[in-house]
C-alpha cells in the first residue's frame, strides 16, 4: 500500500464504500482517502464473508468436503470441485479415466461461460447499462438448464466425485449442449454491439485501472486479468491437467491491462470455451466415467458379493470414507477467475489435516489500491467490476 | 517428474547445505529451511537464481501439534509454508520453516514480494505467527475483537464448543467501536489533515 502522507494545503476526505454497497458485489468495505474526488489511497477491508472453509475441511471426510468447495467461488460451480479433486487425486494417486476427464472438462467450461455471463452483465450494469444483465442472466439460465439436466443441481451442483463424477451423462446430453453451443455465439455478437462497442462503455473502461505484466506478477495476479496485460499464460495450456492437452483452443490476451482489455479477454474466453465444449461433444470417449481405485467414493462395488475383503473395504469406504496415506499435494487449475489451488495435507486419516485454499480473488483484491490510485470514484467501480471477484472467493 | 528432481538438486545448491529436501506426492521440489535463512533464500529465488521465481503463489501455515505421522520431518509446533512460482521454469517450489511455540515469529518478506502483505496478515490472524518488519500486521479475516487464532488445532471449530453466544449492549458497543477506521494506523495523513466523514 503506497502510504501517501498529507499534501500541502489539502484537506483529505475519508470515505467508506460498503460493506453494503451494490458496486462492491458483496459484503466488502473499501476505505478511501480522497483529495476532492481523486482517490489518494484505498484500503479494502475484507473478512465479512469469512466462513472458515479451511477449518471446516478438518472436520469433514475427504468426500463430504466436496459440497463446501462449491461455495468458495460460488459462480464457478464444479470448477471448485475440479481444483479440490485435482489436489486430492494427486495425493491419493488416482487417475481418472478418459471419459471422466472429458466430462469434467466439458462441464467446467460450461461453468466458465456461466461465470463470465454473470460478470458480463453485472459489469455493464456497474457502468450504467441497465439492459445487458437481463440478457446475460437469461443465457445463464439456459446453461443452468443443462447443468440441471446433467448434474441435478444448478449453482452448486456438488457433482464431481473422487475419481470421476457422480453419474454418467444422461441420454440426450449432446443435443442439449449442441443447441447451447449453436445458440450462444449469436448472443455474444449482440453483446459485442451493445456493450463492447458502446462508446460510453469504452470511455469508462479504456485506459482505466491498467497495470503492467511486472506489476501483475509481483501482486500474484493470474487468469484473465493477467492475460489482459499481454502475458499469454493459461495453466490449461502451460500445465495441462485432465484432458486439456488434447483440446484445441486459443489463449486470448490484451495489451494494456486496463478494464477494457480485461473485459475483451473474458468475452473471447467464452468463445474459446464454446470451442472446447464442441470438441468434447464430438470426441466424447466411451468407457467408464469413474476410476477403479479403492480410495474413490463411492468405492468399486462390482465384486463385493464375491469376496469378503472387497466387501469389508467397500463397507469401510462407504461408512468412514477413504483413508488417505500421510502426505501432501498441491493441485491448481485455471479456474474462472484465475489460478485456484488446494494444498492438502493428510495425516493418514479420514479427513484432511490441513486444507489450504489459494484463491485468485484474494490476490486480485489486494491489488486494488495500486489499480485505482489517482483515479476517480466512478473509475474505482469500473475496476471492481472488471476484476471479476466474489467475496466468498476472497474470504473463504 | 524427472525434471522436478533435477530442478530440485540445482535449487538446493542455491539454498545452501542446511536445506533439507522432502519428497511430496505432487513432485514439487520441497525444502525445509531454518527460520534464520528463509528471508535470504526467498530473496535469492526471487532475484538471483536463473529463471527466477517471480510470483509468490501462496504463503500459509500448518499447526503440527496434533500430527501423529512426523515421518522424520523437522519437528516444530507450527510450519510456515511458502509456495513460489517461476513463469520461466513453469514450476513451483515449496519452502517450509518449522517454528516452536515460544518463538512464533519470522522475518517479513513484504519488501521482496509485495503480495506477501495480506498472506502474512492472514497467517497472523489464523495461527498467531508474527512477521517482523510487516508494515500493518493486523487481523484480516476475523474481527479485531476476536480472541484466539481459528486455524490452531486447539481453537473450537463449532459454535456448540464455544458456549452460548450473548450480545450485551456493552459488547455490541465494543464490536461497533472495533469497526471504526483509524487513518493514523495506516499512515494516512497527519492528525487533523484527514476529515473523518461518517454518516
Amino acid at each position: 500500500m503506497g502510504l501517501e502522507r498529507g499534501r500541502e494545503d489539502t484537506d483529505f476526505l475519508f470515505l467508506n464504500i460498503g460493506p453494503q454497497h451494490p458496486g462492491t458485489h458483496g459484503v466488502l468495505r473499501i476505505v478511501l482517502e480522497l483529495d476532492g474526488e481523486e482517490i489518494v489511497n484505498a484500503i479494502p477491508d475484507i473478512g465479512f464473508h469469512h466462513r472458515g472453509a479451511e477449518k471446516m475441511a478438518e472436520r469433514q471426510t475427504w468426500h463430504t468436503y466436496i459440497p463446501y468447495t462449491d461455495r468458495i467461488d460460488y459462480l464457478g460451480g464444479v470448477m471448485n470441485n475440479f481444483a479440490y479433486l485435482t489436489a486430492f487425486e494427486k495425493l491419493a494417486g488416482i487417475v481418472v479415466p478418459p471419459r471422466g476427464q472429458m466430462v469434467r472438462v466439458m462441464m467446467s467450461e460450461l461453468f466458465r461461460i456461466i461465470n463470465h455471463l454473470v460478470w458480463y452483465g453485472t459489469f455493464a450494469q456497474d457502468l450504467g447499462q441497465m439492459s445487458p444483465v437481463f440478457y446475460t442472466f437469461n443465457d445463464r439460465e439456459k446453461a443452468f438448464g443443462i447443468v440441471e439436466a446433467v448434474c441435478g443441481g444448478r449453482m452448486h451442483p456438488n457433482w464431481f466425485r473422487i475419481g470421476g463424477v457422480a453419474q454418467d451423462l444422461p441420454a440426450g446430453w449432446d443435443r442439449l449442449l449442441r443447441d447451447f453451443v449453436n445458440y450462444l455465439p449469436r448472443r455474444l455478437d449482440e453483446y459485442d454491439r451493445t456493450v463492447m462497442r458502446n462508446r460510453l462503455f469504452q470511455a469508462r473502461t479504456k485506459g482505466v485501472g491498467s497495470c503492467t505484466v511486472e506489476e501483475a506478477i509481483d501482486w500474484g495476479m493470474t487468469g484473465p486479468n493477467l492475460r489482459a496485460c499481454g502475458f499469454e499464460w493459461d495453466f490449461r495450456r502451460k500445465q495441462p491437467y485432465s484432458c486439456y492437452g488434447q483440446l484445441d483452443f486459443d489463449v486470448p490476451t490484451g495489451k494494456s491491462g486496463d478494464c477494457y482489455d480485461r473485459a475483451a479477454v473474458r468475452v473471447e474466453e467464452m468463445r474459446q470455451s464454446l470451442r472446447i465444449i464442441r470438441q468434447c461433444i464430438d470426441n466424447m470417449p466411451g468407457g467408464p466415467c469413474n476410476a477403479e481405485h479403492p480410495l474413490t467414493t463411492p468405492p468399486p462395488k462390482a465384486r463385493t458379493m464375491h469376496d469378503i475383503e472387497t466387501l469389508i473395504n467397500h463397507f469401510l469406504g462407504v461408512s468412514w470414507g477413504p483413508v488417505v496415506p500421510p502426505g501432501e499435494a498441491l493441485g491448481a487449475i485455471e479456474a474462472t477467475k484465475g489460478n485456484n489451488g488446494y494444498y492438502l495435507v493428510s495425516d493418514g486419516g479420514t479427513n484432511s489435516y490441513r486444507t489450504r485454499i489459494r484463491t485468485p480473488s484474494f490476490a486480485h483484491m489486494q491489488m486494488l489500491p495500486l489499480l485505482c490510485g489517482g483515479l476517480m470514484i466512478p473509475d474505482l467501480l469500473a475496476i471492481l467490476g472488471s476484476m471479476d471477484y466474489v467475496l466468498a472467493d476472497i474470504d473463504r | 517428474m524427472a525434471t522436478a528432481i533435477v530442478a530440485g538438486v540445482e535449487l538446493q545448491l542455491d539454498l545452501g547445505p542446511t536445506a533439507i529436501p522432502e519428497s511430496t506426492r505432487d513432485g514439487i521440489p520441497t525444502f525445509w529451511l531454518h527460520s534464520s535463512e528463509i528471508r535470504e533464500s526467498v530473496r535469492k529465488l526471487r532475484h538471483e537464481v536463473p529463471h527466477p521465481f517471480r510470483m509468490l503463489y501462496d504463503l500459509t501455515a500448518v499447526d503440527e501439534r496434533a500430527r501423529s505421522h512426523k515421518n522424520g520431518r523437522p519437528t516444530g509446533e507450527f510450519t510456515v509454508v511458502y509456495h513460489l512460482f517461476s513463469y520461466e521454469r513453469n514450476a513451483y517450489i515449496r519452502l517450509k520453516v518449522p517454528l516452536e511455540g515460544d518463538k512464533l515469529t519470522l522475518p517479513s518478506i513484504v519488501d521482496i514480494y509485495p503480495v506477501a502483505n495480506w498472506y502474512e496478515r492472514e497467517v497472523w490472524d489464523m495461527f498467531g505467527i508474527t512477521f517482523d518488519g510487516h508494515p500493518h500486521l493486523f487481523r484480516i479475516l476475523m474481527p479485531r475483537s476476536w480472541e484466539g487464532h481459528p486455524l490452531r488445532k486447539d481453537h473450537p471449530a463449532r459454535a456448540t464448543e464455544m458456549g452460548p453466544f450473548r450480545l450485551s449492549d456493552a459488547k455490541l458497543d465494543a464490536e461497533q467501536e472495533a469497526l471504526r477506521f483509524h487513518p493514523e494506523e495506516w499512515g494516512w495523513s497527519e492528525a487533523g489533515k484527514t476529515r473523518i466523514f461518517s454518516s
